[in-house]
């Protein structure tokens, strides 16, 4: 697994509550809960896959995780040692059995107490929330985010050239040939013309505008990158290009993505772990083959079933899952899950699972697989999961060679 | 799915394993049917002040009674374009159809279209030639309209944006009711009426002369109507409904026969409507007054008098009642027609189908309006649904609601389906054939289950490379090199050659034409030496 590198960025507990004003006065009357409790790692070198409905809380995590947006509550540590995070699981895991309760209004006792002060010392210290000024902004070059919209994301009074120094700029790097020399250059790398420098965003299709983002993106050598649905508004054959050089730049920069997605093929393609979120709260975590083969949530199931898959031949049983999304204003209570679930149980309605270890690296917060389960996963989820591939399709692809060579 | 295409052997191609043809191809079945909608050789040029944008350049495929055609292709090639070609709705300036023909169920909707297309009225032109061709031109509009809507139904692609926000469900869905059923919305009502059984023979009677299509005899027949349900207000709608349902097009005397074919928005016209019966209701009134006053017992007679005073009533009513809250939001007839309405968006699934259909569009999420939208184009039943993109918008969740939706009403309803996107996986699992377009031209023709197995043409086979594969997520993702052409100045011969792996020198000079390579399949690539289709 890839645990073995080191931790570029590690959200704990983050949470974003969006108030809702209303009434006369316009005054506080509830929250849109749109990111309500989110904890993941991202390592060196690794693309972490966040798939989800839109609505879920998908690109607010993205955001979160830059300060692009101030969080409710949680942290977001940036390349924390492993004795920090070690610290941190400790005393988190003490924290949450009281995290839920609190709206009793009582006082913790005083274990938790100490733990809430211990980790309130240590996000001064590292927190990425707690950064101010001069040491915040360095902190911004390591990381950066490509947008979804390639057609609203560039400045279209700004030649390209301008749009990639501009971050060059911002940050004082080097002296002006040099940064004119680096705009060059990170267009070479996304595949771009050097010529193409000084032209206006306008006069490129939806892959190039995307790729002059990449470029922009890169401009400071960043370590980690949120990849905002870099995709979705292209075409498939479009996406492709961008998603090799995606890869290829990860390979070569050793960067580490957030892949932001509802398209979980392509998050298959591209990442080696997945979190799965619905209505703002993670409900599964785990590697991507993991996932694929033995996803574990029915939502996660239902996720995957209901993808489309380019075969007119391989049918299979879908789950297809009854209405919307609710509300992230007023979430269902229990499991946010259990008013579209397939499998639902009296105590979903009850009582929110936790997200906990079923297996080796792979979490999911379902009442489905109690904490000490240990069965074997392929059984429980067999009658839910796709069927596995079939055999290589004869995608035949060399017959023109075949019958050009005999023009 | 029929359970029948597994006899049938339709695949005489010898490349194809045996162990894939044992398998029942799940889509190659009804294509039986008739052709519903025949496009031949369609060409739409939109003329910019950069020059002329040949964005369909001979479009030619059929359409069968209850299969589904999946077009897919790159943005900008064309696709949406076709479909709004075919019902012509494309904005004339700067889009235009210049040559080709649209043959719905034989008859041509572009008849006398094409030929004015090119016209421009000169100088020295003479008036009867210029007024002879805006006559033509008024003719194809008016059978356009016809069946536009009822014959051919359209769902777009963004349903935030296709439905009107100031207006609720319930208005929008029953506009598209009241235009394209009334007579069964009439039905209704008169089933609903409690002495049901009185009312039928002067109902039957209603309907040989809605059938007779003579104004003041569906007048007539509707005040017998309303007589035999003891409800004028009844026969007020009856008559109403009658004529929308018949639409006479010549008796025009009647200012709200003209009011029903006025292009204006429904408030203006529902104002209109009610200013006139207002007038109606004063004439009478005032009319037996008059008699009454006259003293001429023949004229009033005791049932007078109570009308006379309940046309006070409504008359006071009309003066005083709440305008703005129960005039326009409960006009009588939607009574009838919001309950059909409700059925409709129950028809679809909508589980809570009377709040949605009170509700305004902005309170509904995307994959609730698709469906509203979807209920709007199939409530007149029609033979062709021109699906625009209708899941690009919405999760994999919820397309895979609206694609099992869709394929429920075609089993249904047997509607033909035209359905648009560039995901070819989508198209898998619900299309039986598949043409797949570039720039402007189709330049592959087959059925789904040839086109994934054995995609021809090398554009085919980029796209299809191209797809990340859930089932075979190892696979290195390969993409086509460059993008669309711009579609001013289009490369010369096949307009793939600049991205084409194989590309030859004939490629660069002449278009290739379509060649026959399977029963089911045609591909425009040199490539391949089967025998020329068409011209």
């Amino acid at each position: 697994m890839a645990s073995s590198a080191p931790v570029v960025i590690s959200a704990r507990n983050v949470r974003k509550y969006f108030p809702i004003r209303g009434g006369l006065l316009s005054t506080h009357v509830g929250d849109v809960r749109a990111v309500d409790g989110v904890s993941f790692d991202v390592h060196e070198g690794e693309t972490v896959g966040l798939v989800g409905e839109s609505g879920c809380g998908k690109t607010t995590v993205g955001r979160l995780v830059l300060r692009l947006i101030e969080p409710t509550a949680g942290h977001t540590f940036y390349r924390p040692s492993p004795a920090v995070t070690s610290r941190l699981d400790a005393l988190y895991g003490t924290l949450n059995p009281y995290s839920s309760s609190q709206n009793n209004g009582g006082t913790l006792p005083p274990v938790a107490e100490a733990a809430l002060r211990e980790l309130d010392e240590i996000a001064n210290q590292y927190s990425l929330y707690r950064k101010h000024g001069r040491a915040m902004r360095d902190l911004r070059g390591k990381l950066q985010i490509v947008f979804q919209d390639p057609f609203g994301s560039l400045s279209p009074r700004m030649l390209v050239r301008d749009i990639i120094a501009e971050p060059l700029e911002i940050h004082h790097a080097g002296t002006r040939a040099e940064r004119r020399r680096r705009v060059s250059e990170l267009l070479g790398q996304v595949g771009l013309n050097p010529e193409h420098e000084w032209r206006f965003p306008h006069e490129f299709s939806g892959g190039q505008r995307q790729r002059i983002g990449i470029a922009r993106a890169l401009a400071l050598r960043p370590e980690f990158i949120v990849l905002d649905e870099p995709t979705s508004a292209l075409d498939v054959s479009v996406q492709a290009q961008i998603l090799n050089i995606l890869r290829h730049l990860q390979n070569e920069q050793r960067l580490s993505y957030l892949f932001i997605s509802h398209h979980l093929s392509v998050v298959r393609a591209m990442s080696q772990r997945v979190v799965v979120m619905y209505l703002g709260k993670i409900v599964e975590r785990s590697p991507t083959d993991a996932l694929f083969s033995t996803p574990l949530h029915p939502y996660t199931q239902a996720l995957l079933s209901a993808i489309p898959i380019p075969d007119p031949d391989l049918k299979r049983e879908r789950i297809v899952l009854q209405g919307d999304v609710p509300s992230p204003a007023a979430p269902p209570p229990g499991c946010r899950f259990h008013t579209r679930c397939p499998a639902v149980m009296p105590v979903c309605s009850k009582v929110e699972p936790p997200l906990i270890e079923v297996r080796p690296e792979h979490f999911v917060a379902c009442h489905l697989y109690p904490a000490e389960w240990t069965g074997p996963a392929a059984t429980r989820a067999a009658s839910l999961s796709i069927p596995a591939a079939g055999p290589e399709p004869p995608l035949s692809l060399s017959p023109p060679l075949a019958s050009a060579a005999g023009h | 799915m029929p359970t029948g295409p597994a006899a049938v052997p339709t695949e005489p191609k010898p490349p194809l394993p045996a162990a894939l043809s044992e398998t029942a191809p799940p889509s190659a079945a009804p294509i039986a049917g008739e052709v519903v909608l025949d496009v031949q050789d369609l060409r739409t040029y939109f003329f910019t002040y950069a020059g002329v944008v040949k964005a369909l350049d001979g479009v030619t495929f059929q359409l069968r009674r209850g299969e589904t055609l999946g077009m897919v292709g790159e943005t900008g090639c064309g696709k949406s374009v076709t479909a709004f070609s075919v019902v012509r709705l494309i904005p004339d300036p700067p889009g235009r159809i210049v040559k080709g023909r649209v043959l719905f169920r034989g008859a041509d909707l572009l008849r006398g279209l094409a030929a004015e297309a090119s016209f421009h009225p000169l100088k020295g032109t003479p008036r009867v030639k210029v007024s002879r061709r805006f006559r033509l031109i008024r003719h194809a509009n008016e059978r356009m309209e016809a069946i536009r809507g009822r014959r051919i139904a359209m769902i777009f692609q963004e349903p935030t944006q296709a439905l009107n926000p100031v207006f609720s469900v319930a208005n929008q869905v029953g506009e598209i009711v009241y235009l394209h059923r009334g007579t069964e919305v009439l039905d209704e009502m008169l089933t609903a009426t409690p002495n049901a059984r009185d009312v039928a023979p002067a109902v039957a009677a209603l309907m040989t002369a809605v059938a007779g299509k003579r104004l003041d005899e569906i007048r007539r027949a509707a005040i017998e109507v309303g007589r035999a349900a003891h409800s004028s207000r009844l026969a007020t709608e009856a008559f109403y409904i009658a004529r929308a349902a018949n639409r006479p097009p010549v008796l025009h005397r009647d200012l709200l026969a003209a009011i029903a074919h006025l292009r204006i928005s429904p408030f203006r016209r529902q104002y209109l409507v009610y200013r006139r019966r207002l007038l109606e209701l004063r004439e009478q009134t005032n009319r037996i007054h008059i008699a009454e006053l006259s003293g001429d017992p023949g004229k009033t007679g005791g049932k007078s008098v109570v009308r006379a005073r309940m046309l006070s009533e409504r008359l006071r009513h009309f003066y005083f009642g709440v305008w703005g809250v129960r005039r326009w939001v409960h006009k009588p007839l939607d009574e009838a027609l919001f309950w059909r309405v409700v059925r409709i968006l129950e028809g679809v699934h909508i589980a809570n189908p009377v709040q949605v259909a009170r509700g305004f569009p902005h309170e509904l999420s995307g994959g609730m309006l698709q469906r509203v939208m979807i209920a709007m184009a199939l409530s007149a039943e029609p033979d062709v649904l021109l699906a625009d993109e209708p899941t690009t918008a919405l999760d994999v969740t919820i397309q895979a609601q609206i694609l099992e939706l869709i394929g429920d009403l075609r089993r249904r309803i047997g509607t033909a389906i035209l359905l648009i996107t560039h995901d070819l996986a989508v198209l898998a699992e619900v299309a039986d054939r598949v043409c797949v377009m570039y720039a402007g031209q189709i330049v592959e023709h087959g059925t789904t289950r040839e086109i994934y197995r054995q995609p021809l043409h090398p554009y085919t086979q980029g796209l299809l490379a191209s797809v990340p594969r859930m089932d075979h997520p190892e696979k290195e993702l390969s993409s086509i090199p460059g993008s669309v052409p711009d579609l001013l100045v289009p490369p010369n011969g096949c307009r793939f050659h600049p991205r084409c792996p194989y590309a030859m020198p004939i490629c660069r000079e002449r278009r290739p034409p379509m060649t026959q390579e399977g029963p089911d399949h045609t591909v425009a690539c040199y490539l391949y030496k089967g025998p020329r289709v068409g011209g």
